[in-house]
């Protein structure tokens, strides 16, 4: 197909009459700025070739023009080499033109032979659906893969299977699914619920089903209904048996009359025996008062038998009180005698105790008094030598150990001077050692060391000096100074002039303390045990002086309690304690015997005390109780006599045996009769059958009423007929059901397996459109593979991974899109050699490197069927080359008369 | 004395195999059948019609059905119609019998006998009937017993009539229910005994006969095979009746069992033995037909053509059990085409069918329907 001329006229923004004139085959391009109408083009290009002229659709009213004039079109152009023409007017005065060479077609035929040439079928509202329409791109519709409808499918279907030797049948598939489908619509809808008439003939199954039960129940009712009925009219005609209400009535009189009888005796027989009662008692009374009269007699008589006997008992009692008293006397005296006894007896054992206690402590006092005098001894020859101590110079262990070592010092510095120093030694006559004089003094010696400067002299002779070769070199001389200074000044301090004035003095302290040490040792051994001290020595001795004042004055006062006990006239004899106790010992028990004994004689008379006050109340009770019997007897007599008593208890025994006889009379009768219990509860009885017979049979009328007309209401139904109905119906439903659940089923798979077949056999069948494509997609994307699904539409691309398409950037995505719709195109045209692409505004997301490889792509195509572009961007096209149009006004539109 | 003996009426059976309206002339058949038993009656010269129970079907049913052959026995005066009680009519308290008479449905010329006991209904000839009453469904003992002393005057006929089973007549279990002695008409010195219960005609002697059901009503009827009634005359008290069996029913019923398709001539053999049952009235026929076989695509075509949808529309009913199974190998996918979605989906279909078991069965279903839709589609796009 080629597009040589596009008039347009009436539609939106063309009012008056354009035309797009110069279209040439291969590329053309019409770049335009925005709102110079190119959309409207393709609208009216679009509406040419697939909207029916007649159509008052709304998307036709939206092609009417602003100024309200009707869409009017012309194209014109060559099919398969034929020139050909079209036109068509909407709205008012439509109308539809076509010639094709010199064949010319008007209305309705003209669209059908378009439709024809174009492959377009009745897609609704006036609008036919192929292929085409996928390659009349609109603007932003180059975004999305093309939605193809079933005629588009059937197309590419149809270009694909002339292709392709081994595919046949694509189209019969799609039929015969299209009509399981349709026939598989009937019975389910798309999610596989029941529809149509297999859902209405559950519905009614169940309905039915449910009617079923409903008349069951009620034919269940029914039957109870006539069951209870017969029930119910054998009861009534029980209840109502005028026989047996006759008999029950009466014997319910009957009941009633010896109930009466009943009653009337028993008040007999209650009257009976009250009077029986009281003639007993009467009688009882008379019989007790008589013998109560000779009781009282036979009492009087042994009363007056007793008060003799109680008055003779008193006085033998007497005597013995008086003897008991004179007893009980005589042992208090004899009881306070030994007690008097007792207690001097206690004295004199407390007066001998006390005097040997005194003796004791006086014995004990000389003891403590002699060892007193032993202690103050021993204390004075401590204090005396003590005293020898003190006025003796302290030379003790301690000083002698200091003066002997400062004498051993002197003594070794002397020895070592005598050591150095030379020896002089001289040897004299005996007589002259008195002129031979050494540093004045005599020489005794024969030999010594020359310690200093000696002199010596001789007498006649001169002096001789000596002195020692060395002047102490070495210091001895001082050291020895210096240590004999020191024992000097320890001599003077002990006060002595030599070591042996101070061993001597040393001898007399050892003395002395040695006697301090013994007299202290003899003063400790004298104080009594338990007393010994160290330090106290005065200390034990005052106490022990304290002590023995202490006893000094007990003994004292022991001897005065001796005396005031001797002054209360105890004997003065010195008696032992042991004496004296055995003395109290004897006089207690004593005195216990004669407390016994007051004791025993006290008991002896209360004894006879207490008989006596016996005696007297019993002579005094006797004699009252006789006053009262007498008064007693007096009194009967004055009421009645023994005879008139007599009398009376005869009479009365006669009135008791008649009513006694009465009584067993009246109760024999009883004995005989019904008892009233038994006869009042059978009245009861009947009373209560016969007015639960009137009931029941009022509550049976009414029940028999009820139920029948249960039974008349549903045997006017006929039930039985209903359900047998009913059965059939269900019987059939289901029957209907399972054969629509077998269809559903057969159809179901039958769709399944087709489908499945035919969605292999477009795989295979779509290896030509892909192939188709490739080459353009290539170029775009260089290495790059595609997958299309069943729907022709691009399910993924593969470049060095698979990605979706739905993924992709909105520049590739759309640049896809495109080159499907080329490939779309150059099937059609290579299958029916007519095509034509047609992209407004299309991609203005493209890089100028992606857009430079599309126009190499569209270039290419266009060598082999027309390609429109329609753009607003005249730079970014200019670089497509192709032929340039332009929008041209025209006087007036061209129709095809 | 001449009588017209029928039974098992059954006004007001349902039948569930057949459609509404087929439905509908049955049941209009089974009270139109007694006025073809009136016709037959006077036709015959006979002034009573005697009924062997089991008037109606069910025990409550609805106001037309009951008045419906009281009405029909109304339109003939001239006739005596005796009734007894059946098992499914049983003359219980509140029952069928009980709400006619209680609502004077009853036409002065019927009768319905629900006592015991000899009932004179000639005087002329002496005829005393003697009904067996029915008061439960079903009772165990035998009604008729009484009949072997019942009095009735010296030299009278005495005709019985009854409804139950005949014992010691090879149906042991049926007889339980309602039994009744199979020489009863010779203890108790009947003419005739006169009974119903079984729907085919049967006799069991010379005086004891089942008259059937007038108007047909089952497949499987036994006997006579019902659609019948009998007029019977008695001649004496003790002469042997003379008993014709006539002709009442409308429709016919008839089973053919096991009925194996495997070609196109089995199909038409068919066709023709169903059309042969009545040539002149093939609407009165019932027919169920047992059918197996295996049938090529084609034959399964003609299967439905012929069978399923003309000879049913053909006669009253056609109720078929069982179905032809489709028999297709690898030619017959040819008709798809060597190659292409349809043959490959018939391909998988058939090899499914082939598995058999119920998911065979639908995979044979489907692939039957694969064939019409392609045929189908065929004849469209010629």
């Amino acid at each position: 197909m080629i597009l040589t001329e596009l008039q347009v006229e009436g539609f939106r923004r063309f009012t008056a009459p354009v035309t797009l004139g110069g279209l040439k085959p291969g590329l053309n391009v019409l770049a335009a700025p925005n709102e110079a109408g190119k959309s409207t083009l393709l609208m009216a290009l679009r509406a040419a070739l697939t909207l029916r002229h007649t159509s008052k659709s709304q998307p036709i009213k939206d092609l009417a023009s602003y100024g309200g004039s009707a869409p009017h079109v012309l194209l014109r152009f060559t099919w398969n080499g034929v020139p050909c023409a079209l036109e068509k007017r909407f709205l008012a005065r439509s109308c539809m033109r076509l010639t094709r060479g010199p064949d010319r077609y008007e209305g309705d035929e003209a669209e059908e032979q378009l439709r024809l040439m174009l492959g377009l079928t009745e897609a609704g509202r006036g609008e036919a659906a192929g292929l085409w329409n996928a390659l009349l791109v609109g603007q932003g519709e180059s975004f999305a893969l093309p939605a193809l409808s079933e005629a588009g499918h059937a197309s590419i279907r149809s270009c694909l299977s002339q292709g392709v030797e081994v595919v046949t049948g694509g189209a019969a598939a799609s039929a015969v699914l299209g009509r399981v489908k349709e026939q598989l619509g009937l019975l389910q809808t798309a999610t596989g619920r029941p529809t149509g008439l297999y859902k209405k003939a559950m519905e009614q199954e169940a309905e039915a089903e449910n009617l079923l039960a409903q008349l069951e129940a009620r034919k269940n009712r029914l039957e109870e209904d006539l069951v209870a009925l017969a029930q119910a009219r054998r009861l009534l005609q029980e209840q109502a048996n005028p026989d047996r209400k006759m008999q029950d009535e009466a014997a319910l009189a009957a009941l009633r009359v010896e109930r009466d009888k009943a009653t009337k005796l028993e008040a007999e027989e209650q009257a009976a025996r009250a009077t029986v009662n009281v003639a007993q008692v009467h009688s009882t009374n008379l019989k007790q008062e008589q013998q109560s009269r000779q009781e009282n007699r036979e009492r009087i008589q042994q009363l007056t038998k007793s008060q003799t006997a109680a008055q003779q008992a008193l006085d033998a009692l007497e005597p013995r009180m008086q003897q008991a008293q004179q007893r009980v006397e005589q042992a208090r005296q004899a009881r306070e005698a030994a007690e008097a006894a007792q207690e001097l007896a206690r004295r004199q054992r407390a007066l001998s105790a006390q005097q040997a206690g005194l003796a004791h402590q006086q014995q004990r006092l000389g003891q403590e008094q002699a060892s007193l005098r032993r202690v103050e001894a021993a204390y004075t020859q401590l204090e005396q030598a003590e005293a020898v101590l003190a006025a003796l110079r302290c030379v003790d262990d301690a000083c002698m150990d200091r003066l002997h070592k400062a004498d051993r010092l002197c003594a070794q510095l002397q020895a070592q001077r005598e050591a150095q120093a030379p020896t002089l030694t001289l040897t004299l006559l005996p007589e002259a050692a008195e002129q031979v004089k050494i540093n004045g003094a005599a020489c005794k010696e024969t030999s010594q060391q020359v310690l200093q400067e000696t002199v010596l002299e001789i007498a006649g002779v001169g002096t001789v000096t000596i002195s020692p070769a060395q002047q102490d070199q070495t210091g001895l001389a001082g050291k020895w100074e210096q240590a004999a200074a020191q024992r000097a000044l320890l001599l003077q301090q002990m006060g002595c002039q030599t070591m042996a004035d101070a061993a001597t003095h040393y001898a007399r302290y050892r003395q002395a303390q040695t006697r301090v040490t013994e007299a202290r040792a003899t003063y400790h051994a004298s104080l009594p045990h338990g007393q010994a001290g160290k330090e106290q020595g005065a200390a034990h001795l005052v106490a022990l002086r304290k002590a023995v004042a202490e006893q000094e004055a007990q003994c004292a006062l022991s001897e005065q309690a001796v005396a005031a006990l001797q002054v209360s006239g105890v004997a003065q004899d010195a008696v032992s304690p042991e004496a004296a106790a055995e003395a109290e010992d004897q006089a207690a028990r004593q005195a216990e015997a004669a407390r016994q004994a007051e004791r025993e004689a006290q008991t002896v008379f209360s004894t006879a005390h207490t008989q006596q006050q016996a005696a007297l109340v019993a002579v005094r009770e006797v004699g009252q109780a006789l006053q009262q019997a007498q008064r007693e007897e007096t009194v009967y007599l004055s009421h009645k006599t023994d005879d008139a008593l007599a009398a009376d208890l005869t009479q009365a025994r006669e009135d008791l045996a008649v009513a006694t006889a009465r009584l067993e009379q009246l109760e024999q009768h009883r004995a005989e009769a019904r008892p009233l219990a038994t006869l009042e509860s059978g009245i009861a009885r009947y009373e209560q059958k016969l007015e639960a017979s009137r009931t029941r049979i009022s509550q049976l009328q009414i029940e028999i009423r009820e139920r029948e007309a249960h039974v008349r209401f549903a045997e006017g139904d006929g039930l039985d007929e209903q359900i047998a109905a009913t059965e059939r119906t269900v019987e059939r439903l289901k029957q209907d059901r399972e054969g629509y659940e077998r269809s559903r089923a057969a159809l179901a798979l039958l769709q399944q397996t087709v489908s499945a077949a035919e969605q292999e056999q477009t795989e295979r069948y779509l290896a030509p459109l892909v192939k188709t494509m490739q080459p353009a997609f290539s170029s775009l994307f260089p290495g790059g593979a595609l997958t299309l699904n069943t729907q022709f539409g691009v399910e993924a691309i593969t470049r060095r991974q698979t990605e979706e398409f739905s993924k992709l950037s909105d520049g590739t995505r759309e640049q896809i899109a495109v080159l499907v719709r080329l490939g779309f195109a150059e099937l059609l045209q290579s299958q029916t050699g007519n095509s034509l692409l047609v992209l407004d505004d299309a991609l203005s997301f493209s890089d100028s490197q992606r857009l430079e490889r599309l126009f190499d792509v569209l270039t290419d195509a266009a060598s082999r069927f027309q390609i429109l572009v329609l753009t607003c961007h005249a730079e970014s096209f200019a670089a497509l080359g192709g032929n340039l149009l332009s929008l041209q006004s025209l006087e007036s539109f061209t129709e095809l008369r | 004395m001449k009588f017209v003996h029928t039974s098992d009426w059954q006004i007001g059976r349902t039948f569930r195999f057949v459609d509404d309206e087929t439905q509908g002339a049955l049941q209009a058949q089974r009270v139109d059948v007694i006025r073809r038993l009136g016709l037959l009656a006077r036709a015959q010269g006979a002034a009573h019609v005697l009924v062997a129970g089991d008037i109606y079907e069910h025990e409550t049913p609805t106001e037309r059905t009951l008045y419906q052959p009281m009405e029909r026995m109304r339109d003939f005066g001239d006739l005596h119609w005796h009734l007894i009680p059946g098992n499914h009519d049983a003359h219980t308290p509140d029952g069928v019998w009980h709400r006619l008479m209680r609502d004077g449905g009853v036409p002065e010329n019927v009768t319905v006998h629900c006592q015991p006991g000899a009932v004179q209904i000639d005087s002329a000839e002496n005829v005393w009937l003697l009904p067996a009453v029915l008061e439960r469904r079903h009772v165990l003992t035998d009604l008729t017993a009484y009949m072997n002393d019942a009095p009735t005057p010296p030299g009278a006929v005495r005709i019985g009539l009854a409804h139950g089973s005949v014992t010691g007549f090879g149906n042991g279990e049926e007889a339980q229910h309602n039994p009744l002695a199979l020489d009863r008409a010779k203890q108790a010195g009947l003419a005739y005994l006169g009974l119903g219960d079984w729907h085919g005609f049967c006799q069991i002697d010379a005086r004891t006969c089942y008259a059937g059901t007038p108007e047909t009503d089952r497949f499987t009827t036994g006997g006579g095979g019902g659609g019948e009634a009998l007029v019977v005359t008695v001649q004496g008290a003790h002469a042997v009746p003379d008993i014709q069996r006539h002709r009442t029913g409308h429709y016919i019923w008839k089973k053919l069992d096991a009925v194996t398709l495997t070609t196109a001539e089995d199909i038409q053999a068919l066709e023709a033995r169903v059309r042969s049952i009545a040539p002149d009235n093939p609407g009165a026929v019932l027919a169920w037909l047992t059918v197996t076989g295996l049938l090529s695509v084609d034959d399964l075509a003609l299967y439905e053509s012929t069978i399923t949808r003309r000879l049913r529309a053909a006669v009253a009913c056609l109720r078929v059990a069982g179905s032809p199974q489709l028999s297709a190998g690898l030619d017959d996918l040819d008709r798809f085409g060597s190659s292409g979605a349809i043959r490959s989906a018939a391909q998988t279909l058939l090899k499914q069918a082939e598995g058999g078991g119920e998911e065979g069965a639908i995979a044979a279903d489907a692939l039957q329907r694969l064939f019409l839709l392609w045929n189908d589609g065929k004849g469209a796009a010629a």
